[in-house]
């Protein structure tokens, strides 16, 4: 009998069942722990879960395979995104800036720049498609940056899923509706938000009343300088509280209050 | 009756083998007890379960169902190794230390007692013949001197008992030589040493008392001298041998009631002829 | 007992000289400073304070991700070349315990992988903080304090990072202990490190699903394997929130239990293989 095939079978079986279920009892066991782990991860401000990306399946299933390492596969992803940035090649790039921003939604770095090279660089290299510069019509040009800019606002729109309190990308945005579409009033708009939230740079709230000035909005403007002014600090020279009192004063002259 | 340096009963050691994890006997009902004080040979072909013998005996396994005492010691019992050096077959050892710090690793294992160590491990290395490559990374090491370091870290703490596996497998012949001597002077000393070969020349030379092993089996024990012996014959040994000798001879021996076997010329051993030619050479 | 000590600590010293003579060791070793140090020069990066974010995460995946490498590598071929070399069996005919070898290599091995994580950090530390310096000096109107980077916190990720390695070298010793070839104990522990990085995404994805036997299977899977995710504090870049001491404690405390649990399987396994 303890020589058959059947015993050392049910013999090799049974200490694998041992093993299995005592690893079992083991995680039943740890589970509380783990799950204060998380629970404590989540409440100091670090959301380990995917769930938020909204990706589907087959991402996901990437994600969660690299683990720790997606950071390392989307900045090798970025470096190798340069080498076609640096030749102009429009289709390799934007796939790049797609496949990093898929990867690791979290940084800033990717979606800030991504959008950068989609609406600056890519409205570049297709005009140059066309001939040179110079020589293209206006609104040929016009219209290519429009494309251009209207993806990038829309990649950074994207950006604000993950990142809704996050300044820098409302200044991106910003930027774009001023520099390329030429819609100060939506730029203003993106500004004002951008100055609403925490970790703002003190120029945004100096920006936005300026462009406010320009499209002739100046009462708005300020009553928004007069609502800045106090809750600057002396102390900080990135504040420039001397310089927001000085616009006060100007407006006030130009609107002729006092 | 001092209590035996070895004592074996019943032993069986069953391994499963395959995917079909059959079992195979590679110890079978080994009964064995070792006197101390002396030199015993532990022969058998490839897969004769010497190996796994000795690892019974150091607790490095645990057998199917028997027993193994060292020193009155169950096997099982740490205790039990307090006392006992051992060498493992074609060891390579650990190759980026020295052979003195190899030594002081093994030396630290088995000794509590810290005094004097620098003093003890020199003293060993020097015993075994390797005072030059003390010095040396172990993988620098000749065959030879591997050995000679694998007994150096062996006998370190002075065990009582030594056991020796394929002490001089791949080893030259002065080299088995001196490893030969150097095995005689710890038996002089009152240990217990018990060689694992299947080098029967190596045997032959320096064993007190032999036992074989076939397919897990105990086939034979006994004292080499009297393995040696059988019955009354004698060998001589004559000078100038001429054939027309024989009949005449033989008729002489029937006047004793006694005949001649075989007569041939004596052969050297080739061992002898290699030491000759050697120490000529010197 | 003290004595049991005194040979475990043999044991983890010896391990610990032996694998910091590793050629593999130094291999891994300078490939990950290379990296980390490399990115800074490999391209002109002057994207502002991202860029800061951008040189962390590559630092941090570097870490990760050789560092897992390293953990598997070595403690698989440290088990195995002990039994080849009949190292051992040497040490095993000692008066010394199979558990007290086991434990003595486990606690070489992470203090090798301290080491390592050790060196690399401090690298990373520096790239950091000659990049942050440099991105300051370039842009002071632009750039406030809360910006940059919190230096604690990147040891710290760096501390849950080890205790990960420590995970994964108990599993390869687990794996080594049962397995007959350095390969099958390496490729096993790759798989398995893939599935403790995985579980908890699976966990996520179908917790919701009605199909009942994937939902109990999932559940298997997350109580066999332990769940790699909660070590990843920094996957995210360096928060500014300080990780509370109590929190470290308690991934200090679900690794102990795991790596004691495997390592107590482990000396089960070595004592009944023959080596």
């Amino acid at each position: 009998m303890n020589n058959s095939i059947l015993y050392q079978y049910t013999k090799l079986n049974f200490n694998i069942l041992i093993l299995f279920f005592s690893l079992l009892i083991l995680g039943i066991f740890i589970r509380p722990l783990e799950r204060k782990i998380w629970l404590d991860l989540n409440s100091q401000g670090i959301d380990l879960s995917v769930k938020k990306t909204n990706q589907p399946l087959s991402t996901g299933l990437v994600v969660g395979m690299l683990g720790g390492l997606r950071n390392l596969v989307a900045d090798i992803i970025w470096i190798k995104n340069s080498i076609y940035w640096e030749k102009s090649n429009l289709p390799a790039t934007e796939t790049f800036i797609y496949l990093t921003t898929d990867l690791v939604p979290e940084s800033l770095y990717f979606w800030i720049n991504g959008a950068r090279i989609i609406s600056y660089d890519m409205s570049n290299w297709r005009l140059k498609l066309i001939g040179r510069v110079e020589n293209i019509p206006k609104l040929t040009k016009q219209s290519i940056w429009d494309e251009q800019a209207k993806d990038g606002i829309k990649f950074l729109e994207k950006a604000l899923l993950f990142h809704p309190n996050e300044p820098l990308i409302y200044i991106e945005i910003a930027s774009m509706y001023i520099n390329r579409l030429d819609d100060k009033l939506m730029g203003a708009k993106y500004y004002r938000m951008a100055s609403e939230k925490n970790g703002a740079p003190y120029y945004v709230s100096r920006i936005y009343p300026e462009i406010l000035r320009q499209i002739g909005e100046k009462r708005k403007a300020l009553i928004w300088y007069r609502n800045l002014y106090p809750k600057l600090p002396a102390n900080n020279p990135l504040a420039h509280k001397d310089v927001v009192l000085q616009r006060i004063n100007d407006l006030e002259t130009e609107l002729s209050i006092k | 009756m001092p209590t035996p340096a070895i004592k074996i009963t019943n032993l069986i050691k069953d391994y499963p083998s395959g995917i079909r994890r059959l079992k195979v006997r590679a110890v079978d009902n080994l009964n064995l007890t070792i006197e101390p004080n002396q030199i015993y040979g532990l022969l058998g072909p490839n897969g004769s379960g010497k190996s796994t013998t000795l690892k019974l005996i150091l607790g490095l396994l645990h057998p199917t169902s028997g027993s193994c005492e060292i020193f009155g010691q169950s096997s099982k019992l740490l205790i039990s190794r307090r006392n006992v050096g051992f060498l493992p077959e074609s060891p390579c050892f650990y190759r980026y230390l020295t052979g003195t710090e190899f030594v002081r690793l093994a030396a630290k294992i088995c000794l509590s007692d810290k005094s004097s160590l620098d003093e003890l491990i020199s003293t060993t290395i020097n015993n075994v013949g390797l005072k030059e490559a003390a010095n040396r990374r172990i993988e620098t090491y000749s065959k030879g001197m591997l050995q000679r370091i694998g007994l150096a870290q062996a006998i370190i703490h002075n065990p009582d008992l030594i056991i020796l596996d394929e002490p001089t497998a791949g080893v030259d012949p002065v080299g088995a030589i001196d490893f030969a001597n150097i095995v005689l002077n710890l038996k002089n000393e009152g240990k217990t040493i018990i060689i694992c070969s299947h080098l029967l020349s190596e045997i032959e030379l320096i064993c007190d008392r032999v036992a074989i092993l076939n397919k897990g089996k105990l086939i034979a024990e006994e004292n080499l001298n009297v393995f040696r012996k059988s019955k009354n014959n004698k060998a001589l040994l004559i000078e100038n041998f001429d054939n027309d000798l024989i009949d005449p001879l033989n008729e002489f021996l029937k006047s004793f009631k006694t005949t001649s076997k075989i007569i041939n010329p004596p052969v050297k051993r080739l061992e002898e002829i290699y030491l000759d030619h050697l120490s000529s050479d010197k | 007992m003290l004595n049991s000590i005194r040979r475990v600590y043999l044991i983890t010293e010896n391990c610990l000289r032996e694998s910091i003579r590793q050629k593999i060791f130094y291999a891994i070793l300078f490939i990950s400073i290379g990296m980390i140090t490399g990115i800074y020069f490999l391209r002109e990066l002057n994207f502002g304070s991202s860029e800061i974010n951008f040189i962390f995460n590559l630092g941090y995946g570097t870490i990760l991700l050789f560092g897992s490498i390293l953990t598997i590598t070595i403690s698989a071929q440290l088990f195995f070349s002990e039994i080849e070399n009949r190292n051992a069996i040497t040490i095993l005919a000692k008066p010394i315990r199979k558990s007290e070898f086991i434990l003595g290599k486990f606690l070489g091995i992470i203090i090798l992988l301290a080491l390592f994580t050790g060196i690399m950090i401090s690298i990373l530390i520096l790239v950091l903080k000659f990049g942050e310096t440099k991105l300051l000096l370039n842009n002071t109107a632009f750039y406030a304090d809360e910006r940059l980077l919190n230096y604690t916190n990147l040891i710290i990720y760096s501390i849950a990072q080890w205790l990960k390695f420590v995970m994964i070298c108990a599993i390869t010793i687990l794996v080594s202990s049962y397995s007959q070839t350095i390969i099958f104990s390496t490729v096993s522990s790759f798989l398995i490190l893939t599935i403790c990085q995985l579980q908890y995404l699976a966990r996520i994805t179908y917790s919701s699903t009605d199909f009942i036997p994937l939902n109990w299977f999932v559940a298997m899977i997350s109580y066999l394997f332990p769940n790699f995710q909660i070590f990843n504090l920094g996957e995210h870049g360096a928060t500014s929130t300080t990780i509370s001491l109590m929190l470290m404690v308690k991934l200090l405390l679900y690794t102990t239990i795991y790596s004691s649990a495997y390592l107590y399987i482990a000396t089960i396994c070595f004592s009944r293989r023959e080596i």
